[in-house]
């Protein structure tokens, strides 16, 4: 009762105060509390004088006179203030549900990074975009003090992509009520696309909810988004490709539509394929539906593809005289009409091959084959991919011809022969006399992208010796001592480093000696961090931080120190690798 | 008996955090030459090449409280990246110091210090002796001060606070600055926060990341207006109680403690260290546990503040390490350490004050050590076990109209629910507590007790032993008691809840 009587004569003393205090005299409201007041008094007697005070007080502000007023009402307020803190009681607490159990996010960002950070996420400015790389790098973005500030930046017009596909991740599971809490269906804005794409990545077919609500009522952001995530994410969940399906047929924008065809790579019914299959005779959505077609687990996907392909091959000749006479006409001046969205038969048959690289049927190789001549590599990846490996030698041997363009599929070919007969053919290329020839060159760096998964005692003691040849040939040997972590390679390695300025060479010699982790190379390493080449400086950083040596530290940052201005984009690799290493050599 | 100098001294008395890191590089280099140190290795001395033809001279005196360090070269004030080389050579080498005879200029050096300290300390136990004509100048010119403020008060409240917008509120700020100039800084602070809050700011993202000018001038005109009077309400007390404290009175029942933080609070008293001492405001051995740390913008003040809320694993305090940079001198100013491991003061000065004392030391007093099960252990041992004591005291303190509006406390949780758009936190008793973000809050943290929490939920319930850090404040809506979760430590993790 004395609670409630303060309260209303405080509320009334505000609005008091709000409206100007030489309206309190003969105020009723302030009458009406001077009487409880009084009543209070009476009732509870010595025992809360305060009451009495503040009746009598009351009583002033009702008489006071206007010069007076704006003291006596100040002076009661005040003491009523006291007394209702005195009073003061919990707030009421609502009824209560237990807290779901939820997986951690930690908090990791330190005191004095974290609103510096915070800020990069909810302000603009300069730098906001390396502050936040850095973060994801370190990890430290992933702190639970951040999350509101992550979730408002997936709509940063900036940083919002980069949040969303590569921090927002981090958090894992935890993220995923707050990004929920924000996702507004019927604004269906680009973020709110993110904040699905995002949720789907978390959450995966738990997302389900979110996914049927998008596709069904969703506006084109939100479909697009709910496509791509069907495709990214959750491929194949047999749940959605009702879903997907009844949608596609309705979809008239482009960038959906687009998106629809790469969903419905995962499924493997006739209605699916038939969908994808109908992509196929669109411009529009060729390459998607042809990458969905290579995906497809329809057991008929790859006598559909094969029928096709020949039906295009057939038709090739015919389209291409009818295009050179249009060409002709056009150039005569008579008028042509174009057929839109038609799908050529070269275009087709590309796009087919590329989709048949992905399936693995015997049948493939007698079809492409033939086409190698004409379509280059497109049809030596189908050809090989097709698990015919009686193709595997024919297409070896297009290593020793000219056509540059099945160099790459003819090492692949290679180095699946057996071991003895891949070391000959791809070794071939290194002693080659054209090997420092613009063909020798693109012939050692289809062979050398191969050499990667070979690390028998043969190939190491055949790239040592190679070290010793001139660079633009040793360097194709880097990725066998990269693998095999040979320390032998280290001092030929550093006189490498020594002798060129050519990136080219640099970069691949400075990722091979990061590899290694001999710790004697890093002042080498270090001494390269100016180079005009952002490939050599990012190269720099992953190999010292890649080797791991608390030597390190003092090197990095004596180089740090001596450049004139740090804090320049250039020299962002250095700054973030001293700090990666005072991160992980503390007191260094 | 020398400082000794370790990482946590460093971590002290560097100002920028790459000055660090340069002289470490330069200690290993070979930068520094001619290192020389004193018998008792309390005074060390040498050389370091810089970038000009003659090298800089050096020397840092470990007598004391904290070091002097002093360097030839143009960075002002120390410590320079050549002098923290020196001391990091001392730390990691201090064989590579030969022991020499101190030269005599840095004997004197000394010995002035030593007389100054001598001479501070003497001061601080002796009764000040009071310059009886400069106290009654600055008594009138405060109670001169007082009496403008009672006035702006009175015409403020007879206008009404609807009535204050625009032109009247730029005019009260103005006004603020002569209560600055009357030594009533608290006064002047106050009366700029009402003017700040007399126009509206209704941008919600500037709200909800924390750059409103001042908190509350986003909210709902009624409640706006309820916080404007408690604003005034607090000047009038000031007026009432300045006017006191100028004639050296206290009212009825109120500590001398409490007394003595008001004043310092409204009439700009600055304490020293020394004089916490000779008043008995001392600690020795105080071993602390950061449990939260804040840093935000002050528009009304013009200042950044930044300050870590510390418990006191002995005696259960919550006392507060607090620092103010001003705007214009942000890079001039070393931001304050979080402190990420537990420490320990030698000798620490306790202002005066309510709830949430603020605690100062010197540089060198503070040595920190690895976390430990021990350490949690003393956590929950000395968080509140029950709901009403921590209230209980929080009521007493906001009884004093003068006293700050809120307490920072830690209490254990038995249990902590999902109560609406709060949280409740419920003690060993089954007492509840909501706990949501203030109205005023500079940070929000509710989502982040959820989540934190729901990390440690098994079978429904709060994993045990839970002790939840918690700002209580008074709701404007309701006038009613709540908390704003700070930092939460389930078992022997330790969350940060707010920034």
């Amino acid at each position: 009762m004395p609670r409630e009587t303060i309260r209303r004569l405080s509320t009334d003393l505000e609005r008091v105060l709000v409206a100007g205090a030489h309206l309190a005299a003969g105020d009723q409201h302030l009458a009406r509390d001077k009487t409880a007041l009084d009543g209070l008094a009476t009732q509870l007697g010595a025992k809360a004088p305060v009451i009495g005070q503040l009746a009598a007080a009351t009583g002033k502000v009702l008489t006071a006179n206007s010069r007076d007023a704006a003291r006596e009402v100040v002076s009661l307020a005040t003491m009523a203030a006291q007394v209702r803190c005195a009073q003061a009681q919990p707030a009421v607490v609502p009824a209560q549900i237990a807290l779901t159990a939820r997986p951690a996010i930690g908090t990791p960002c330190p005191a004095k990074i974290l609103s510096e950070l915070h800020s990069a996420l909810v302000e603009s400015g300069k730098g906001r975009m390396e502050r936040v790389d850095q973060a994801i790098e370190r990890g430290d973005i992933a702190d639970l003090r951040l999350v509101d500030a992550l979730v408002f930046a997936m709509g940063d017009g900036y940083i919002g992509e980069q949040v969303t596909t590569k921090a927002i991740p981090l958090l894992g599971a935890a993220i995923v009520a707050p990004i929920r809490a924000k996702l507004d269906f019927a604004k269906g804005t680009v973020t709110d696309g993110r904040r699905l794409r995002a949720l789907v990545a978390v959450q995966g077919p738990a997302a389900r909810d979110l996914l049927r609500q998008a596709l069904t009522e969703g506006n084109v952001e939100l479909r697009a988004a709910a496509f791509e995530a069907v495709a990214d994410h959750v491929r194949g969940e047999a749940e959605f490709e009702p879903l997907v399906l009844a949608t596609i047929v309705k979809e008239r924008t482009g960038t959906v539509r687009r998106a629809a065809v790469r969903a419905l790579a995962g499924f493997a019914s006739d209605a699916s394929l038939a969908a994808v299959v109908a992509a196929c005779d669109d411009v529009e959505t060729l390459d998607v539906a042809a990458e969905a077609l290579g995906a497809s687990q329809h057991p008929k996907a790859v006598d559909w593809m094969l029928e096709r392909l020949a039906g295009a091959v057939a038709a090739l000749p015919a389209a291409e005289k009818a295009e050179k006479e249009a060409i002709k006409a056009a150039k005569a001046g008579t008028p042509v009409k174009a057929a839109k969205h038609v799908v050529r038969p070269g275009d087709l048959i590309e796009a087919l091959l590329r989709a048949c690289a992905r399936q693995r049927d015997p049948r493939i190789a007698a079809a492409a084959m033939p086409l190698i001549a004409k379509r280059g590599s497109i049809a030596a990846w189908a050809a090989l991919g097709s698990a015919d490996p009686s193709q595997r030698a024919v297409i070896a041997d297009l290593l020793d011809g000219d056509n540059d363009d099945v160099f790459g599929i003819a090492a692949e070919a290679a180095a699946v022969l057996d071991p003895v007969e891949a070391f000959k053919r791809l070794s071939a290329p290194f002693t080659a006399k054209d090997r420092e020839k613009k063909k020798g060159q693109a012939r050692l760096s289809a062979v050398s992208r191969r050499l990667e998964a070979l690390t028998n005692p043969t190939w190491v003691e055949f790239a040592l010796k190679i070290l010793k040849e001139p660079a633009v040939v040793a360097v194709h040997v880097l990725p066998v001592l990269e693998a095999a972590k040979e320390k032998r390679a280290v001092q030929p390695l550093l006189a490498m480093l020594a002798a060129t300025k050519v990136s080219d060479i640099l970069a691949p010699v400075i990722e091979t000696l990061g590899a290694i982790g001999d710790p004697a190379a890093i002042p080498a390493i270090v001494a390269q961090h100016e180079h005009n080449d952002w490939h050599v400086r990012s190269r720099v950083k992953d190999a010292i931080l890649a080797i791991n040596d608390p030597t390190a530290v003092d090197l990095v940052r004596t180089a740090v120190v001596a450049l004139k201005d740090a804090n320049t984009y250039e020299h962002w690799h250095l700054r973030s690798l001293l700090d990666q290493l005072e991160r992980a050599f503390p007191g260094r | 008996m020398p400082i000794a100098v370790t990482e946590d001294l460093l971590r002290a008395v560097v100002t920028k955090d790459k000055a660090l890191s340069d002289g470490r590089t330069l200690a290993k280099k070979g930068a520094l030459q001619k290192l020389q140190t004193d018998a008792e290795r309390s005074l060390i001395w040498g050389e370091c090449q810089g970038s000009g033809a003659t090298p800089y001279v050096i020397s840092i005196d470990l007598a004391g409280d904290s070091p002097t360090i002093r360097c030839t070269c143009p960075v002002k004030p120390p410590p320079c990246k050549h002098t923290l080389a020196m001391l990091v050579a001392f730390m990691e080498k201090p064989a590579s110091f030969a022991v020499a005879e101190p030269p005599a200029e840095l004997l004197e050096k000394r010995a002035k210090i030593v007389e100054r300290a001598e001479k501070k300390a003497e001061a601080a136990t002796k009764p000040k002796e009071v310059d009886q004509a400069a106290l009654a100048k600055k008594t009138k010119v405060q109670r001169e001060a007082l009496d403008l403020l009672e006035r702006m008060v009175l015409d403020t409240a007879g206008a009404g606070l609807g009535a204050l917008s625009g032109d009247k509120a730029a005019k009260l700020a103005e006004q603020a600055r002569q209560l600055t100039d009357a030594y009533l800084p608290g006064a002047a602070e106050a009366l700029r926060r009402l003017a700040a809050l007399a126009t509206p700011d209704a941008d919600a993202d500037r709200d909800r990341f924390y750059q409103l000018v001042e908190p509350g001038s986003n909210l709902p005109d009624d409640l706006r207006h309820r916080l404007m009077v408690r604003h005034l309400t607090r000047l009038w007390a000031m007026v009432r109680k300045g006017q006191k404290a100028l004639d050296d009175k206290l009212d009825e029942g109120e500590s001398a403690a409490a007394a003595e933080a008001v004043v310092e609070d409204l009439l700009g008293h600055v304490w020293d260290l020394a004089a916490l001492k000779a008043k008995g405001h001392w600690r020795t051995g105080l071993r602390l546990f950061e449990l939260a740390d804040e840093r935000y913008l002050d528009h009304v003040r013009g200042e950044r503040v930044e300050q870590s809320f510390l418990l006191d694993l002995d005696g259960g305090d919550v006392l507060v390490d607090r620092k103010f940079r001003p705007f214009a001198a942000l890079d001039k100013i070393k931001e304050k350490d979080s402190y990420e491991r537990p420490f320990t003061i030698s000798e620490a000065g306790i202002y005066p004050g309510f709830i949430n004392r603020r605690v100062r030391w010197e540089a060198a007093a503070l040595t920190s050590r690895p976390t430990t099960t021990e350490d949690f252990t003393a956590i929950h041992a000395r968080a509140l076990g029950d709901l009403s004591a921590a209230l209980a005291r929080y009521k007493e303190q906001i009884r004093n109209p003068l006293a700050p509006d809120d307490a920072v406390v830690l209490v254990r949780a038995a249990d902590l629910r999902q109560a609406g758009a709060g949280i409740a936190l419920i003690d060993a008793k089954g007492a509840a507590l909501l706990i949501r973000d203030a109205d005023l809050a500079r940070c929000r943290t509710t989502n982040n007790l959820a989540m934190a929490a729901a990390a440690h939920v098994t079978n429904g319930t709060l994993s045990q032993p839970a002790s939840l850090l918690i700002r209580l404040h008074l709701g404007l809506a309701d006038d009613a008691i709540h908390g704003q979760a700070l930092a939460l430590v389930a078992g022997n993790t330790h969350i940060r809840l707010g920034m």
